[in-house]
This record gives structure tokens, C-alpha cells and sequence, in this order.
């Protein structure tokens, strides 16, 4: 997959950041590089995540109580802070994933009659 | 932020190095992992370092936001800025002192106030407490009739209690006798104040029954003084009035009511045969939860209406009056005072916020660059002004601290003053709500001090002072302006301190002057109950006074001895009511309300009161003789405007010893009419005054005066001697010469008084030091400009009277908002103010010439100082 230039990444939202984080620690323990490259890969490159960002983040969240956070060894051998989701990680995914939905469905709603409008 | 991150914040401070070590492998892993990454997908090694830290972004910038979500930054930062306020003080010991002191005065004397001023009251829930009075049909109160109490008692919906008690003197035989104050007790008195007894128990139910009742509960007090403190008096038996009675319990320590009762009896109330007229109850209720004083106010005038109704002949026009149980023990002298007291010294204290506020602001300026070169390093105005604020806090904590010292010693003082002790109130003392007030002001001064100069300091335009080379900009202009405006405020506030406190001392001085209305010097006085069973019979009564009298007038040196029933300058508080005979019952001058006086024939000539008209009592007045009255002057102009008194009758009456029920009024001829003497309070007119021999209405409770050249103390110790030949175990109490009783009268208001003004002059110090500050650095400010005039030739006074004018100019703004100020408040004071008029003139006019002498002088030492500059020095310095 080529990658964006990076004149097309877009910014991410203010606090999808903590979002993004929780989804993607929903397929297992990951380290911060993981995690990064994942939303890299899943957004098709299409998100700016500067990973540099992530780790206050992951602080955060951790403070939260939605990730704990262990050490371990990754593949190459080095050691590594995995974190996982826990259950209360778990349900506040689920909560702030609807609220997204919603918020995008109500921002279409708005902006759908406009393209009719071109179209015709 | 929620609170679960807010704990791990917190905890986050005790280990600090960890996360920081652990992070910086973190990113030392991932920039490896990435690194190798790279790598795989073909860049050259220095290409794939490189693009790793690119993508990783700024590695610094990461590692302090994930500090900043720690959150040690705002504490590391306090704890820098406090190490940073102490050095800074350190540095300026001078400024320190000013600064500190002031405030120490500002907040020592609140905090002094404020122990003398708020008093809660001891009791559990005292505001749900109220007495409840009888109110006589001209509107003073009176205490409560037995029968009139059952009747409130069952039918209040109001009141979860209401209870009675029955006032008197008690002798406590031992050695050696004691009179002491009394009470006999409803059985659910001591419930109404939520009391549990010390030692023993209260009383049962059955006690509350003739044959019962003979059980006694001591205060305290009197069990620690007079039975020493014996653990095993419970069951003892006392001789009370010469009767025996069984001690069944202890009541808890500073129990007072109204007074201090030291031996409380059961009070044994039968349902019926009781007279509505005996009225010598004082009740109290705890109202019920959710009662207001207003609605227990209004169940009390209808049960006193259905009283009124039900037996109009005692009660008509009769009704009932609830007053918060803290009001009827202080009165409302006490409140006036007490709000004037607290006005001045807060006053105080802003005055000594502003003046430290001065000198932050004066200070602050030569802190400029210093503060601009750390807003261009990046600090927030924030940040800035939470430093400043923490160095204000400084002085504020020193100065309480100091303050709290002073107050330490100031309390402990007043503490000592009679006057100022209440019943039933916590003593004066520095406990712990006093410390949170003292923390409270500790806070307030620092914002009141600290903030506007901190937000001044911070202002925009700080690069221009970088720059300049430190001398006036721009900028200052209007930081003068704050603190020429502050200045003003604080001479008006003084200006308006002082004339009040003026008024005050004046008006006190007039009080002291008063005419009693009879020459004070050179007697003696003393009181003496005449306990009840020995002295029953009124014949008894009459001997005994008779006797004793005898015995004092044969003293060498005794011009002449009397008793009566009330003093100069005060008299009790119950007046009694009397008929004028032979006018239709329905006019006003019909019937009225006088002070009783029960006196012996050589009263008014031992007072040294002229007859005016008529004659006084002689030994022909005595029992058996027609009933006689004298009354006063008061008496006759307010019934007799035209005609002559002498030979009218009066209806009264009379007070019965050792009876409740009441004696028909008798019929008494008006023998004579004496001048006025101060029966009530010094300021007001006297009340209207009938007296009667006491060989025709004898009364177990008086005072003895004795007129004597001789010195006080042998006096006394023959008057006792006296007293013991008539009856040896009667005590003689409250022995005071005329003199100390009529200024004892006026302690209170001298106490507050003094301490006006100390607070008025602490107050103008405070202004003379905030003006000394404004002018000496205007003087700095301007001294290029005196040194060029010197050098031109002016004469020294032309500086003096540059620098004097721009000081006169702040008290003539000054002057114009206080003068109309004080005014206002000399007005609001009105009542408070005797013998004078608000708008004295001798008082302003010295306090406009104490200010401007304040002025002068302020003016004088800096514009000195401006002269003595060498001309060349201060030019070359600019």
C-alpha cells in the first residue's frame, strides 16, 4: 500500500485520540509502536498520529483505569511496555464508540440535502 | 478530570523518578523498533534513525506532556515559588517588617473582636430557646403568674417544652453562711436546655409534691466552693432557709439562667387556687423543630388573649411577649456596641490591607525586568501572579501568626472585665473557631493585599519597562492613580473613625457628668434578704429593721442610715401599678406603672434628696396609721400637670413577703413630693417613683445606705457588726460606696469606648503611614525635577510646599468623600450619642486639624530629604 503523502494526512479530532487507542487494544496487548502502526494501517494512512502523541495519551488512559500496562519482551527481543484493555476500558469503548456514531450520523444528516442540492 | 485520576495524580508525587525512567525506555524502544522497521522496508541506516525520530515527533515535548499528566508540574512549581517568596523576603527585612506588622495589627484586633463578639450561646441549640414574658398593659415586660403558665403550658402547640422557674435568695447554712441565689424548678426545666446532671439526678416526678419536694440540686459551682467539691454529697442533707432538704444531684458546670441559681428546689405548682396576679415566673421554651420565633410569637398572643378573655379582671389588656432567650440576657445596648465595635476593626483591617497593597505596588515596580524577563521566557500571567500572591501570603501568615499572639493577650485581658461576661454565653476566650476566623482573615488579607498589585505588576506593556532604564513610564501613571486612590479611601475611612470615636468619647464624658440628682460622695451601700421562714411575719420584719438601723446610726462618724428597696442608678425592672383615686378608670392619667420603693423614715435625708413639697416620712407613719405615699417629681408632672397632689390617694398594690397571692391595693394619701434621682438608666428621664414606709409595708429584700464621713473599711466592719447583733447569720452582700455603683453603671460603655479608640488611632497610624509611602515616593519620582528647581535657586520651603500641596490636595478629596461619610454615619448613630449634638463641632473641627497636622507632618520628612539632594548628584543620575 503506497503511503499518503503527507499533505493528505488529516488531523485527528480532538479526543478520538483515547478512542482509536481502546479499539485497537481490543484484538490484544499491544506496546506503543503496535499500537501506532495499527491505526497507521487501519486508517489506511489516512490519520496524522505524530506517535510521539501517544504516550501522554496512554498515560491518561491508564490513570483512568481503562489500560494497565505490564512489562514484557517483544519480538526482537527488547523489552517493551504492553498494555491491555480492562473491563472498565472495555465498556467505556463501547460508550464512547456509540457517542462517535451518533455524532457522525447527526453531521451527515446535515450535510447530505446540500450534495442533493448539487446534484440536481 | 475525574477523581479516579486525580488519586493517581496524587499518589504519582510520592514516586516521582520511576515513571520518568520508565518512560524514556519506552520511547527508547519504540524508536528502536521503528528504526528497525525502516530498515527492513529499505532505507539506509542514518535514513531509517532519522525518519524514526520524524515520525516519532518531539521527543522532548512528549516526555513533559506525560509529566504534565502526572501532574507533579503545579505542585513542583508551588513549592518553587514558595522557596522563592522566602528568599525575596529575606532580602528586604525593612519592607518585611512593614508589611508584616501591619497586617499583624489588622488581624490581631479583628480576631480579638471577634472572640468578644461572637458568643454562641453554651446550651445545645440555644437559638430554639425563648423566654416568654407577660406584658403588662403599657408594654414592659413581667415575669409570669403560676396559673397564666399552667394554662400556656397545656395549651402551646408551639413549644416541646415549656418550663418555670421561681427566683430567689437562699441561705446555705455552714461556715459561714452564705446568701446565694435560688430557684424552685419545673419538672421539665432542666430537659428544656438538654442537661444531664454531673453527679446524681435530677428530680422524679413524685418529688414535684408537697411532702416530696424537700430535695435539692446544687450548682457546680456552689458544690465545689461551699461543700468542697465532696464526692459523696449525693444523699447528704443541707440546711436550706433553715429547713432541712436532701441533696439528690449536681448540675453541670457554667449552668446559668439569668443568673447563676445555686440551689434549685422542685417547684410544686397545685392546679387550682392559684392567683393570676402573684407573678413571679420566668419561663422558658425550646421550640418545637420547625417552629419559627415568629409563629411561637403569635400562639403566645392568642393564648394571652384567651387568658385576657377568661379572666379579664387580672389579665385584661394583658399580653404575652417570646423573645430569643440570648436577646433578653444582653439587651439591645449590648447589640448596638457590639456591631459598632466590629464595624471599626473590620474598618482597621482594610485599612491595613490597602496600605500593604501600597507597598506591594511601590515595591513591584522595581521588580519590573525581572518580571518581564520571565514572561518572555514563557511564564503565564498566571503563573507570574501566583508567585506574587504566594509571597503575599507570607506576610499574611506571619502577620497572623503575630497577630494571634497579641489577640492571646488582648483576650486574656478583656476576659477579666466583669462587664463584658454574660450569662450563659461561652466565655472570651481563644478557641478553635476564633483560630478558623484568624485563618479566614489570613486568606482574605491576602487577596485583599495581593491581588490588585499582582495584576497590576502583571499588566501588558512589560517590554517597554525592559528598555526603559527603570524610571517613571507610562505605566506607573496609572499605578499611581491605584495607590493615590487607595490612600484617599483610607484618610476618608480614618477621617470617619475618628469622628465617630469622637462623638463616643465626648458623648461618654457628658455621661459621666450626669447629676445623679443627690450628692454621692460618702455613701455606703449594701443589700440584705431577709430569708422566708424566719422572717414570715411582717412584725418580725419591721423589728428587725428598726433594730438594725438603731445600730447603725450609733456608729461614731454615721451621719445617718436608711434602707430601701431600690438603689440609684438603677431600680428593678418591675414597676407597679397604681390607681389615681377619683378619676373616671377609662382616662390615661387614671392608672399607671412606678417604681416601688419601700424605704424607712431618714431615707431622703440620708440620700440628701429635699422634700419639694409636703413632708417626708416620721415615726408616726407606722402600722395602724393611715397608709401614706410620697412620690417624686416624674410622677407628679406626668398624673398631676395642674392640680396639687398632696392629699390625693393612690390605689396600690403591695408586695407581701412570703405570699403569692395578692393583697387588696390600699388606699394611701400623698404626703409629700421629693426631686427626681436617677432611677433608671444615667441617659434617660427618671420613672415615676412612689415610696412607703416600711413600718406600713414591710419587705424582705433591701438595700442599706449609710451616710458617713469615716473611711469605707472600718465602716463596714462596723456595720457588720451591727447586722450580727441583730441577726447573726444574716450576711451583708454587694458592700459598695454610691460612688463605685454609679460607675459601674457606666463600665460597659467605657470599655467600648476605649477600645474605639485605640481602634481609631490604630486606624489614623495606618492612614499616616499609607500617606508617608505615597508621598515618599512621589518625592522619589519627582526629585530630577526638585533637584533642577534647587539648582535654579528655589528656597528650600518651595520644595516643602510643592511636595505639601499635592499631600493637602489627597485629604481635600479625601476630606469631601468622609466629611458628608461621617455625617451619614453620626446620624445613623443618633440614639447612641448623649449630650451632644451628631454634628459637634469641636469634634470635627479636631479631627480636620489632627489630619492635617498628619499631613504636615508626612509632607515634612521627604520633602526634606529632597532638599538635601545634591543638584548635580540627581541630575547626572538621570
Amino acid at each position: 500500500m503506497a503511503k499518503q503523502p503527507s499533505a493528505d494526512r488529516i488531523e485527528l479530532v480532538y479526543g478520538s485520540l483515547d478512542m482509536l487507542i481502546l479499539r485497537t487494544l481490543r484484538w490484544g496487548p499491544t506496546h506503543g509502536h503496535g499500537i501506532a502502526k495499527s491505526i497507521e494501517r487501519l486508517s489506511e494512512e489516512t490519520l496524522r498520529v505524530e506517535h510521539g502523541s501517544l504516550y501522554p495519551a496512554l498515560q491518561r488512559l491508564q490513570q483512568e483505569g481503562w489500560i494497565s500496562s505490564e512489562w514484557g519482551v517483544s519480538q526482537n527481543n527488547q523489552r517493551a511496555k504492553y498494555y491491555r484493555l480492562t473491563a472498565a476500558g472495555r465498556r467505556q469503548l463501547v460508550s464512547e464508540t456509540s457517542r462517535w456514531e451518533r455524532y457522525v450520523r447527526a453531521i451527515t444528516g446535515v450535510l447530505r440535502p446540500a450534495e442533493s442540492e448539487e446534484g440536481q | 478530570m475525574s477523581w479516579r485520576r486525580e488519586v493517581a495524580r496524587f499518589s504519582a508525587l510520592f514516586r516521582r523518578q520511576k515513571p520518568v525512567d520508565d518512560l524514556e525506555e519506552e520511547i527508547r524502544a519504540h524508536l528502536a523498533m521503528e528504526e528497525q522497521e525502516n530498515l527492513e522496508s529499505g532505507m539506509a541506516p542514518d535514513e531509517a534513525h532519522y525518519a524514526a525520530l520524524h515520525r516519532f515527533g518531539n521527543v522532548t515535548l512528549t516526555q513533559e506532556t506525560s509529566r504534565e499528566m502526572w501532574g507533579w508540574n503545579s505542585v513542583q512549581t508551588l513549592w518553587q515559588d514558595i522557596r522563592y517568596g522566602a528568599r525575596m523576603l529575606a532580602k528586604n527585612p525593612g519592607f518585611t517588617t512593614a508589611a508584616v506588622l501591619t497586617l499583624a495589627l489588622g488581624i490581631g484586633a479583628n480576631t480579638t473582636i471577634f472572640s468578644v463578639a461572637w458568643r454562641p450561646m453554651r446550651y445545645r441549640d440555644a437559638d430554639r430557646l425563648l423566654i416568654v414574658w407577660e406584658t403588662r398593659p403599657d408594654g414592659s415586660r413581667s415575669p409570669v403568674s403560676a396559673a397564666t403558665y399552667l394554662d400556656w403550658r397545656d395549651q402551646n402547640t408551639a413549644f416541646e417544652q415549656l418550663a418555670a422557674a421561681r427566683s430567689g435568695s437562699v441561705a446555705l447554712s455552714g461556715t459561714p453562711p452564705v446568701l446565694v441565689s435560688g430557684a424552685s424548678m419545673s419538672s421539665n426545666f432542666f430537659d428544656t436546655f438538654c442537661l444531664q446532671p454531673e453527679l446524681g439526678r435530677f428530680f422524679l416526678p413524685s418529688e414535684f409534691h408537697p411532702g416530696g419536694d424537700k430535695v435539692a440540686i446544687l450548682s457546680h459551682e456552689i458544690w465545689q466552693t461551699h461543700f468542697g467539691g465532696d464526692a459523696n454529697i449525693v444523699g447528704k442533707a443541707i440546711r436550706v432557709n433553715g429547713e432541712t432538704y436532701a441533696v439528690v444531684g449536681v448540675a453541670p458546670a457554667d449552668f446559668e439562667f439569668f443568673d447563676r441559681m445555686d440551689v434549685w428546689t422542685p417547684l410544686a405548682l397545685p392546679s387550682v387556687g392559684l392567683d393570676r396576679q402573684a407573678r413571679d415566673l420566668l419561663v422558658v421554651g425550646r421550640m418545637k423543630p420547625g417552629v419559627t420565633a415568629a409563629k411561637a410569637q403569635e400562639e403566645m398572643r392568642t393564648l394571652a388573649a384567651r387568658v385576657a378573655q377568661e379572666s379579664p379582671e387580672t389579665n385584661k389588656r394583658w399580653r404575652a411577649l417570646a423573645q430569643s432567650f440570648q436577646e433578653a440576657l444582653a439587651g439591645p445596648e449590648v447589640r448596638l456596641m457590639m456591631i459598632l465595635l466590629v464595624t471599626t476593626v473590620s474598618l482597621v483591617l482594610f485599612m491595613a490591607c490597602a496600605n500593604v497593597a501600597n507597598l506591594l505596588l511601590a515595591r513591584a515596580s522595581t521588580r519590573r525586568k525581572e518580571i518581564a524577563v520571565r514572561v518572555a521566557l514563557g511564564a503565564s500571567r498566571w503563573r507570574v501572579m501566583r508567585q506574587l500572591l504566594v509571597e503575599t501570603f507570607f506576610f499574611a501568615a506571619v502577620g497572623t501568626a503575630l497577630g494571634l499572639l497579641g489577640a492571646y493577650a488582648a483576650v486574656h485581658y478583656l476576659a477579666t472585665f466583669p462587664v463584658l461576661q454574660a450569662p450563659g454565653l461561652a466565655p472570651i476566650e481563644i478557641n478553635r473557631t476564633v483560630l478558623e476566623f484568624a485563618a479566614a482573615l489570613c486568606l482574605a488579607a491576602t487577596v485583599l493585599s495581593g491581588l490588585v498589585p499582582a495584576w497590576q505588576t502583571t499588566a501588558a506593556n512589560l517590554m517597554e519597562h525592559v528598555k526603559s532604564a527603570g524610571h517613571t513610564t507610562a505605566g506607573d501613571r496609572g499605578q499611581s492613580r491605584v495607590r493615590h486612590g487607595l490612600v484617599m479611601a483610607e484618610l476618608a475611612l480614618s477621617l470617619v473613625l475618628m469622628v465617630v470615636t469622637g462623638l463616643s468619647v465626648r458623648s461618654f464624658i457628658r455621661l459621666t457628668q450626669v447629676n445623679p440628682g443627690f450628692p454621692s460622695q460618702g455613701l455606703l451601700t449594701a443589700h440584705l434578704s431577709l430569708p422566708a421562714p424566719q422572717y414570715a411575719d411582717a412584725g418580725r420584719v419591721r423589728s428587725f429593721y428598726s433594730e438594725l438601723l438603731a445600730g447603725v446610726r450609733a456608729i461614731p462618724g454615721v451621719d445617718d442610715a436608711a434602707i430601701s428597696t431600690g438603689l440609684p442608678p438603677t431600680s428593678s425592672e418591675a414597676g407597679q401599678p397604681f390607681r389615681v383615686e377619683g378619676r373616671d378608670p377609662a382616662s390615661p392619667s387614671a392608672s399607671g406603672v412606678a417604681n416601688y420603693q419601700v424605704i424607712s423614715a431618714g431615707y431622703f435625708h440620708t440620700l440628701g434628696l429635699a422634700v419639694r413639697l409636703g413632708r417626708a416620712f416620721t415615726e408616726g407613719d407606722r402600722e395602724g396609721a393611715t397608709p401614706v405615699v410620697i412620690i417624686n417629681s416624674r410622677l407628679a408632672e406626668m398624673f398631676f400637670p395642674a392640680a396639687n397632689p398632696l392629699g390625693r390617694r393612690l390605689l396600690i398594690s403591695e408586695l407581701v413577703p412570703g405570699r403569692h397571692d395578692p393583697s387588696p391595693p390600699v388606699a394611701r394619701e400623698i404626703v409629700g413630693i421629693v426631686n427626681d434621682v436617677k432611677n433608671t438608666r444615667l441617659k434617660e428621664p427618671s420613672n415615676p417613683e412612689v415610696c412607703i414606709p416600711y413600718s406600713q409595708a414591710p419587705w424582705t429584700s433591701e438595700y442599706l445606705l449609710v451616710r458617713s464621713r469615716s473611711e469605707s473599711a472600718p465602716l463596714v466592719a462596723a456595720v457588720r457588726n451591727a447586722l450580727r447583733a441583730v441577726d447573726a447569720d444574716l450576711p451583708l452582700t454587694r458592700v459598695s460606696t454610691m460612688d463605685e455603683r454609679l460607675s459601674d453603671s457606666l463600665a460597659g460603655g467605657r470599655v467600648v469606648v476605649v477600645l474605639m479608640a485605640i481602634f481609631a488611632l490604630l486606624a489614623l497610624l495606618m492612614g499616616s503611614v499609607g500617606l508617608y509611602g505615597v508621598i515618599s515616593y512621589a518625592v522619589t519620582q519627582r526629585t530630577p525635577e526638585f533637584a533642577l528647581r534647587l539648582a535654579l535657586g528655589a528656597p528650600h520651603r518651595e520644595i516643602f510646599r510643592l511636595v505639601a500641596n499635592g499631600a493637602l490636595r489627597l485629604l481635600l478629596i479625601a476630606g469631601a468623600v468622609g466629611v458628608p461619610l461621617s455625617l451619614g454615619v453620626a446620624r445613623l448613630l443618633g440614639s447612641m450619642i448623649f449630650g451632644i449634638s451628631p454634628y459637634d463641632s469641636l469634634t470635627f473641627a479636631t479631627v480636620a486639624f489632627v489630619l492635617l497636622a498628619v499631613v504636615i507632618a508626612a509632607s515634612y520628612v521627604p520633602a526634606r530629604r529632597a532638599t538635601k539632594i545634591d543638584p548635580m548628584v540627581a541630575l547626572r543620575y538621570e
